[in-house]
């Protein structure tokens, strides 16, 4: 590259490379201040809130969906039973996060009393399975050192400039469950151009192999239920149902065969479809109060079927 | 010994880029044992089983996915199931064009086919070149701005396209054809933004690998397109295909064996044989009408490829893709939720669209005219790239290449 104009040698010997270590310099800077707060103050409020609890007999494992939707609290009053509930924004980001978090949460002691598990798998409807083995995100969401800073030249500006998006998740109970109270859900507008991604048919046998490998592992003790979660129903999603009970019906041959191979009972659930958008929370995924109420009061009934509990 | 280098730098950069914990060691070796044992082959077979051996191998890829053992291409994340197949359907094409064209093949083919950075991105290793008469200084002059503007393809346009894959599942006729829209503009930030990083990183430490675009969107018909996109790929159709049906039927049948031989490729899937035809089909009439001097009808005809061909390539579920391409028209939803994505994905948008236009509509001024992306590689253009893409870019987003893995 011959430039001649002295504009030219300029921008090239001297503003490029300028550029150039302001962006190296600013990713070691963003690597250094990156905290992601909302995350790092909700995963310890919630250990510091489960800890207080003597014994736990079930468990609710899963991500957002699982943490806005499903009160561990009901669930120990339908039940008469202790419910904790595990699940922590992104699922950890990682299988192997997760699995950390939850040995550091409870100790063996605690999960081996563990009756119950309640699996509220998001993967199921998102596809993920392949892209969480790809990041290398920690439990509290910051990325390993790279090429590119943990956030935004433009995210940084938009914070100093007050527009701050970033918003703290409560923990209302000892049991683990979402602070609505402290939390403005704001307003929810149902969205027919969101479809769902379902998880892969050829994925479905190693997504479940290594979950329930590593659920038993974690409660060796505990009847398992996957749960597969849903959002708002709305006409595009009710035109991608066929997607979902394809899903459904694959997932419970492959846990059928693995019963009868002598791999243990596993029960399938299928949460319903959230039957009014009042009973969302800004999200297809996150439930507020009321639909929290819902559904938990939907999974309980859902498990007695195959229970046979006593409400 | 160069070459050995070049090989481990490869691999440096494939542990570096994928970042996966399921991407190990046998991704490295299997291709690079694979090469080894097939050129030794090749060096035994004669002539006549050789060019039959080359078939075999730039079918191998197509026959793989058939059998489920290795994904057809879809566009989204295309890791293969199975790691030991990982860069099959590049080397298994290298070596193909080596065993049809080349008088003399050597063992050294093996490190530069077996490259892991090229079989993670691509181009497909069809030649590397190295670099004895030009010294560092104007190696990196020359190159530098290719893999900035490459990373600028790749980081600022491309990846945060990635999550409006959810468009595909959409079949109202203005879902379908903005998805066609985004997903063009994805393939090609993607697939082009990686191939430039690499031309511009092997330029610089002194190797030249094939440049794997050329400014398709300067073009006014898909004759033009073609000479612009995935040009490694072209060259092995060309060699393998086009030239030798040439010589015993008319155009048509060659162009028609061509493309489905390039369907084959992506994948033995119904979706990218009606591809395969629906693109020869255009190219024909293309041809037709360039003869007859009409003008404007090649370009709507290059559109329609586009937006149809797309449409095509990323739906291999055929009940899905014929309710696609009914065209029910069933309003504009689709805009307002193009309005409230993320800021940086309309930055994407504009930026990826922004460029497309440079190229098409000033394709004929000198500085675009060349197809080498030198309008983007001036000091004036680069101080602009650099500056949007330390604003934009974040750890966010999937680092994936669409044509590469598999």
């Amino acid at each position: 590259m011959q430039y001649t104009g002295n504009v030219n040698r300029f921008l090239w010997y001297f503003l490029v490379p300028i550029l150039i270590v302001f962006y190296i310099s600013f990713i070691f800077w963003s690597d250094k201040n990156f905290v992601n707060k909302p995350v790092y103050e909700a995963i310890k409020n919630k250990q510091q809130a489960i800890n207080s609890l003597e014994s736990i007999d079930g468990v609710i494992l899963g991500g957002s969906n699982a943490w806005w939707g499903i009160s561990a609290k009901s669930l120990s009053v339908y039940s008469d039973m202790i419910w904790a509930n595990l699940a922590i924004p992104a699922e950890g980001y990682t299988d192997k996060n997760y699995e950390n978090f939850l040995l550091e949460t409870l100790s063996q002691e605690k999960r081996q009393e563990v009756s119950f598990v309640v699996y509220s798998a998001a993967t199921l409807v998102r596809n993920d399975f392949m892209k969480r083995k790809r990041v290398s995100t920690n439990l509290y969401g910051k990325n390993q050192v790279s090429y590119k800073p943990q956030r935004s030249l433009a995210s940084y500006l938009k914070d100093s400039m007050g527009f701050t998006g970033f918003r703290p998740y409560p923990v209302e109970n000892k049991y683990g469950d979402f602070g609505f109270a402290n939390y403005p859900c704001g307003s929810f507008k149902a969205n027919p151009f969101n479809p769902r991604e379902y998880l892969d048919d050829n994925e479905i046998s190693s997504w479940a192999s290594n979950q329930l490998e590593r659920i038993f592992f974690l409660f060796p003790n505990a009847t398992v239920f996957i749960y597969m979660p849903n959002g708002f129903n709305d006409q595009i999603l009710e035109k991608n149902n066929h997607r979902r009970e394809n899903l459904l019906i694959k997932l419970q041959d492959f846990l059928f065969e693995r019963e009868t191979n002598g791999g243990g009972l596993v029960y399938l659930l299928s949460q319903e479809p959230y039957r009014s958008s009042r009973l969302m929370c800004a999200d297809d995924w996150h439930a507020n109060d009321a639909g929290r109420a819902w559904r938990t009061e939907e999974l309980y009934q859902l498990i007695n079927d195959k229970l046979q509990f006593k409400k | 010994m160069k070459f050995l280098i070049l090989w481990l730098i490869g691999a440096f950069i494939y542990f570096f880029s994928i970042n996966a914990t399921e991407l190990t060691f046998e991704g490295i070796i299997v291709p690079l044992s694979f090469c080894f044992l097939t050129i030794l082959l090749i060096r035994a077979l004669s002539e006549k089983h050789k060019t039959l051996f080359a078939y075999l191998l730039f079918f191998s890829t197509g026959i793989l996915t058939f059998f489920g053992i290795i994904k057809p291409l879809t566009g989204s994340v295309s890791e293969s199931p199975n790691i030991l197949f990982f860069g099959f359907s590049f080397y298994t094409l290298s070596l193909a064009y080596l065993a049809k064209n080349a008088k003399k093949i050597d063992f050294l083919d093996t490190l530069k086919i077996s490259n892991p950075a090229l079989l993670a991105t691509g181009p497909i290793a069809l030649f590397i070149k190295n670099y004895r008469y030009r010294n560092f200084y104007h190696r990196f002059n020359y190159y530098m701005p290719f893999f900035i503007v490459g990373f600028f393809f790749f980081h600022i346009i491309g990846v945060p396209l990635a999550p409006l894959f959810k468009f595909v599942y959409l079949t109202d006729a203005v879902s379908s054809i903005v998805f066609a829209l985004i997903f063009e503009l994805f393939l090609y930030a993607n697939f082009c933004g990686l191939s430039l990083m690499l031309y511009g990183l092997f330029g610089i430490i002194g190797f030249k690998i094939p440049l794997n675009f050329k400014q398709p969107f300067s073009s006014s018909n898909i004759i033009e397109f073609w000479r612009g996109w995935h040009l490694s790929l072209t060259a092995v159709l060309k060699t393998m295909f086009y030239e030798p049906l040439r010589k015993r039927f008319p155009p048509s049948i060659a162009l028609l064996g061509v493309f489905f031989a390039s369907a084959m490729w992506h994948g033995v899937t119904m979706n990218f044989l009606i591809w395969g035809f629906f693109h020869a089909l255009i190219f024909l009439v293309t041809i037709y009408l360039l003869n007859r001097n009409i003008p404007i009808l090649p370009t709507f005809a290059l559109i329609m490829a586009f937006i149809v061909g797309r449409i095509i390539f990323a739906e291999k579920d055929i009940d899905i893709l014929m309710e696609k391409l009914v065209f029910s028209f069933q309003g504009f939803g689709i805009l307002s939720e193009i309005i409230s994505l993320p800021p940086s994905t309309k930055a994407s948008l504009l930026l990826g669209f922004g460029i497309i236009t440079i190229e098409f509509f000033f394709r004929n001024m000198p500085i675009v005219k060349k197809r080498n992306y030198k309008y983007l590689r001036t000091p004036f253009s680069l101080v602009f790239i650099l500056i949007i893409t330390i604003i934009l870019i974040n750890s966010g987003g999937q680092n994936f290449a669409v044509y590469g893995q598999r």
